[in-house]
């Protein structure tokens, strides 16, 4: 099963002259359980895709599926609740809530779910991600107090929350020093192992397509095979 | 969103941003405690005026004044004209009007003299004037208000023929009375205060309000019939009766004393004939409400009746107006507040573009941002509402408690000036609120609309 599917997308910012095709003429497609790493320089909208495909952002032209469903037709709500059940989302800069502590971090998603009414249940639910990512000691601690590593490690807990069955990452080790990088990528490797979950990265590091099933190069918001893998 | 995930969402950031989201609160606490303030005095000025010293919503009713003229003067026999039984039926039938009672006024000069038992001293007045209506009118308000004779005592021929308080009900030229209870009266509110402000101070007597109030006995005094200083009645003899007050009561004359009708229909027959006793002087008509007022003015004007006094009318304009004003004046305030609140919730969102942007990746829609501070701006406003019309109860508080201190006593003065009725309450909070979402409306449709790829792939 496709878990996307993009035909000529594209992503104009600007109007007139000061047009510019941020994604230009995409097409792509990812199958159910796929690791795909898109690769390219910083400013050729890989940050840009992935919000396309996360469905984060709608003003594309072009069409665009996700499991199976046209995000054009999808209302902000219906789209929203697609995105809070089945997309988990990791950034380059973590984006952590500073004033909620490691596990209300990893609970927020809970938040906008209709599903989770429980919540011991979703407590627990998080204690158990952050487990699996090694913090479970710093569940009642500050985002403030961890490192970087640790801090990508409550992102991907928080992603995870709801298992989702894509898993986007924009530049995941960015931020991170060499070592601390490789360890994110190799959670992301345990992962997939694990829990079959479907990988999207974009990057413009080398070391992580390793990893990737399938890698792509982006260039100038144009889509290409790469050779890389 | 689930309500239980919304009220943690509000709880956090209020927690957050305290100071700023207090000051917001503030001004429209301020601009509340205004409104609830004014809008109480407002209330307590109407009750005190409109209650007890105007009522707005009775009218009473005369026939319009024919111009006497020199031929009445010369002819020496002025008839007053009178309001015939048949009209009173008819204003009974006009939409709107709750209650008609009719008056028949004293059409015999008359004196009293009396008070001793609490005044100490006996008082008088050389002219006095009274009325009377229908017992019915009074009737579970105050007891003992009925015509005496309607259980006559033994026949007499003077006072020393009766019993105790009785007295010999005599009229001119008959040969036998009957003895008869003292004619029980009813006196106004405004009387009393007139004698207890006014008149006692000026004499070095006791105030009687509670006294008339407390006394199951009441107060009694001696009325001649047929003399006072303005000159003697044309027909039958002076003679004496007893009276009691029984009451106070908002149907009695305002300075007077108010009789049973049929007391003061057989006087007004012994001294000024049968046309006295049958026509009524004047009706008070009560009417639903103040709005009713009009169209019943309107109706009588067509049966040649006025209105006896505007005063009600003119006061309740004058607070309205005056009321209208100040309302307004804490509306202005209330707008400044929202402004204000606005301006809050601008910087609120802009410094959130980026948790806005994350709450959307983490499946918050639109709506549910819109929800999450609207909310907080309705929660703001509740309590901003509730903090200002607390404010402003215990401000009215303290000015009834520096009024019964500092102000000097006068007629009518209330023992609080303001009135705070259930829905004033709501009011205040609705307001709050409706004012709280109205600021925070733009802040929240823009907070929805952010653009969540922008807030979370530009700057950190
Ligand atoms: N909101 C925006 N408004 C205007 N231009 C934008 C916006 N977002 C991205 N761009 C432009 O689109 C191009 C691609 O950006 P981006 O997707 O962030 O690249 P990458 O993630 O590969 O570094 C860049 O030239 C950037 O300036
Ligand atoms: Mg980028």
């Amino acid at each position: 099963m496709s878990v996307i599917v993009a035909r000529g997308l594209t992503r104009t910012f600007g109007t007139g002259e000061a047009a510019r095709r941020a994604v230009d003429d995409v097409s792509l497609s990812v199958e159910a359980g796929e690791v795909v790493l898109i690769f390219g320089p910083s400013g050729c909208g890989k940050s840009t895709l992935l919000a396309l495909i996360g469905g984060l952002d709608r003003a594309f032209s072009g069409s665009l599926s996700l499991f199976g469903q046209e995000v054009a037709q999808l209302s902000d709500a219906a789209l929203s609740r697609l995105r809070g059940e089945k997309i988990g989302f990791v950034f380059q800069a973590f984006h952590l809530l500073g004033h909620l502590s490691v596990i209300d971090n990893v609970m927020a998603p809970a938040l906008f779910s209709s599903h989770d009414r429980h919540e011991p249940e979703v407590r627990a639910r998080a204690s158990q991600m952050l487990e699996r990512v090694g913090l479970a000691d710093r569940a009642s601690s500050s985002p403030a107090e961890l490192s970087g590593g640790q801090r990508q490690r409550v992102a991907i807990a928080r992603a995870l929350l709801h298992q989702p069955s894509l898993l986007l990452c924009d530049e995941p080790t960015g931020n991170l020093d060499r070592k601390t990088g490789e360890q994110i990528i190799e959670l992301f490797a345990e992962l997939h192992a694990e829990l079959g979950t479907t990988i999207v990265i974009v990057t413009h590091e080398e070391r992580i397509s390793r990893l990737a099933d399938r890698t792509l190069d982006m260039v100038d918001g144009k889509l290409a095979i790469g050779g890389a893998a | 969103m689930r309500l239980r995930a919304l009220g943690k969402m509000v709880r956090g950031e209020l927690a957050r941003t305290r100071g700023p989201l207090v000051t917001a609160g503030f001004g429209i606490a301020v601009g509340v405690a205004s409104l609830v303030f004014f809008l109480a005095l407002g209330l307590g000025a109407r009750k005190v005026l409109l209650g007890d010293v105007f009522p707005i919503d009775q009218v009473e009713l005369e026939p319009k004044k024919t111009s006497a003229g020199l031929i009445s003067l010369l002819g020496g026999v002025h008839e007053p004209a009178g309001i015939d039984p048949q009209s009173v039926e008819q204003l009974k039938a006009l939409p709107g009007v709750k209650e008609v009672f009719p008056k028949l006024r004293f059409r015999f000069p008359s004196m009293a003299r009396g008070g001793k038992e609490i005044l100490g001293t006996e008082i008088g007045t050389h002219e006095m004037v009274g009325d009377g209506i229908d017992p019915a009118l009074v009737a579970g308000t105050v007891t003992g208000f009925r015509d005496p004779l309607e259980t006559p005592g033994a026949e007499c021929s003077s006072n020393a023929d009766c019993k105790g308080p009785q007295y010999c009900e005599k009229p001119s030229k008959a040969p036998r009375g009957q003895c008869s209870d003292p004619v029980p009266a009813l006196v106004s509110r405004y009387l009393v205060e007139l004698f207890d402000h006014g008149v006692a101070p000026a004499h070095g007597l006791p105030p009687v309000a509670e006294t008339l109030i407390g006394r199951a006995q009441g107060v009694a005094f001696e009325l001649t019939l047929g003399n006072s200083l303005l000159g003697v009645a044309r027909h039958g003899e002076q003679r004496k009766a007893r009276v009691k007050v029984v009451g106070i009561s908002p149907k009695a004359i305002d300075l007077g004393v108010t009789l049973p009708v049929e007391v003061v229909r057989r006087w007004n027959r012994e001294y000024a004939g049968e046309a006295a006793a049958t026509r009524y002087s004047s009706v008070v008509v009560r009417v639903g409400g103040a709005g009713d007022t009009g169209h019943l003015i309107d109706a009588a004007a067509g049966l040649g009746l006025v209105p006896h006094d505007t005063r009600a009318r003119d006061v309740s304009v004058l607070i309205s107006g005056v009321l209208a004003l100040l309302v307004l004046v804490a509306s202005v305030i209330l707008a400044v507040a929202a402004a204000n609140i606005a301006h809050t919730f601008r910087m609120l969102v802009a410094e959130r573009q980026h948790e806005i942007g994350l709450y959307r990746a983490l499946g918050a829609s639109g709506r549910d941002i819109r929800l999450w501070l609207s909310s907080l701006a309705l929660v703001i406003g509740t309590l901003a509402g509730l903090g200002g019309a607390l404010v402003a109860r215990g401000g009215a508080l303290v000015a009834d408690w520096r009024a019964a201190k500092d102000l000097p006593d006068f007629p009518f003065k209330p023992e609080s000036f303001f009135v705070f009725p259930w829905w004033l309450w709501l009011l205040a909070i609705g307001f709050a609120s409706v004012f709280a979402l109205l600021g925070a409306f733009g802040p929240a449709r823009r907070a929805a609309n952010t653009d969540p790829a922008q807030a979370l792939t530009r700057d950190r």
